[in-house]
């Protein structure tokens, strides 16, 4: 239900996120910036949108999605990633 | 029918008392329109409904059950419009359409409502305000909600749009209960059931413009 919404949710915090997490990447190496991906960067990108999408959060809370169950799943898939890349980067390694 | 009542609404910013022990309630079928000078708490008052801001004290009632502020958005029981716009602009009205309805015919109640065809493939960035305020309403008012808390509605839109959102919330308060809140008080008047004045933290029921003056919410020349 509401996957598009969510979809967009997802990307708008990632757009935040993913290049927090790469720097951190580029600083520290491949496992931290998987780690921050799904922790502090969700954090970081929450940031981003409540500075710069604040009020479209209103459209959020009229489909029933409260901030803290957004957050919540976007936590989920990007710890999902994070595991998936995990697991890829052991393979290459 | 749905009922929705709001009792013991009390909100303060330190020392400053905003709302005090105000009450309001609202059946399916009814438009109630709520007037007061800038600061004097009908923004907060709706919030404060809606959940998004902190009440120090409120009891919400939809029907015989009571929630919590926090269970108000969860419960899907009220739509809120905000006053400034919600949607994404940098994103197309058509684009934007099934993001609020997954399914395909409540996405044709919007795409086939009046006007939105000259404008579906617009970007919301370049709507008009009475456009954007009008497709805002659309979304809002064809969502499930039995309840719709607006925030000036009619704020700064072109008056051919205010005939066409006037004649979308008189359809749709067949199906919901309407709270309104507007310093354009023609528009308000012309379509709400009952009125009241948000005047040094209390409720004040008025009838018409000339309680608006009584109450100072209007100068008598104005």
């Amino acid at each position: 239900m509401y996957s598009k919404a969510i979809f967009k949710y997802f990307i708008d915090i990632n757009i935040f996120n993913v290049p927090f997490s790469l720097v951190i990447g580029l600083m520290s190496g491949v496992f931290w910036s998987i780690v921050i991906f799904s922790s502090v960067g969700i954090l970081i990108g929450s940031l981003g949108y409540q500075t710069f999408k604040k009020n479209e959060y209103y459209a959020y809370h009229n489909l029933g999605f409260t901030k803290a169950a957004l957050l919540k799943k976007v936590w989920m898939f990007n710890t999902i990633i994070s595991l998936l890349l995990f697991l890829i980067s052991l393979m290459f390694r | 029918m749905d009922t929705l009542k709001v009792t013991n609404i009390n909100k303060s910013y330190g020392k400053n008392t905003v709302l005090k022990n105000v009450e309001l309630d609202c059946k399916i079928g009814e438009i109630i329109g709520i007037f007061g000078r800038n600061g004097t708490g009908k923004s907060t008052l709706l919030k404060l409904i809606f959940g998004t801001v902190k009440a120090d004290a409120i009891l919400i009632k939809i029907n015989s059950d009571n929630f919590l502020q926090k269970e108000i958005i969860p419960s899907k029981k009220i739509g809120y419009l905000p006053q400034d716009s919600f949607l994404p602009k940098e994103r197309k009205v058509r684009e934007i359409i099934p993001i609020f309805f997954p399914n395909g015919d409540d996405q044709d109640a919007v795409f086939y409502a009046p006007r939105v065809s000259s404008f579906e493939k617009t970007k919301v960035g370049k709507l008009s305000l009475g456009q954007l305020r009008y497709l805002e309403l659309l979304i809002i008012g064809n969502l499930d909600h039995p309840f719709l808390l607006l925030d000036e509605p009619f704020s700064m839109i072109e008056p051919i749009y205010k005939d066409v959102i006037k004649d979308l919330l008189l359809k749709l308060k067949k199906s919901k209960g309407i709270i309104l809140t507007d310093h354009y008080y023609d528009d308000v008047l012309d379509i709400t059931d009952k009125n009241f004045v948000i005047k040094d933290a209390e409720k004040i029921e008025i009838i018409d413009k000339d309680d608006l003056i009584k109450h100072e919410y209007l100068r008598s020349n104005e």
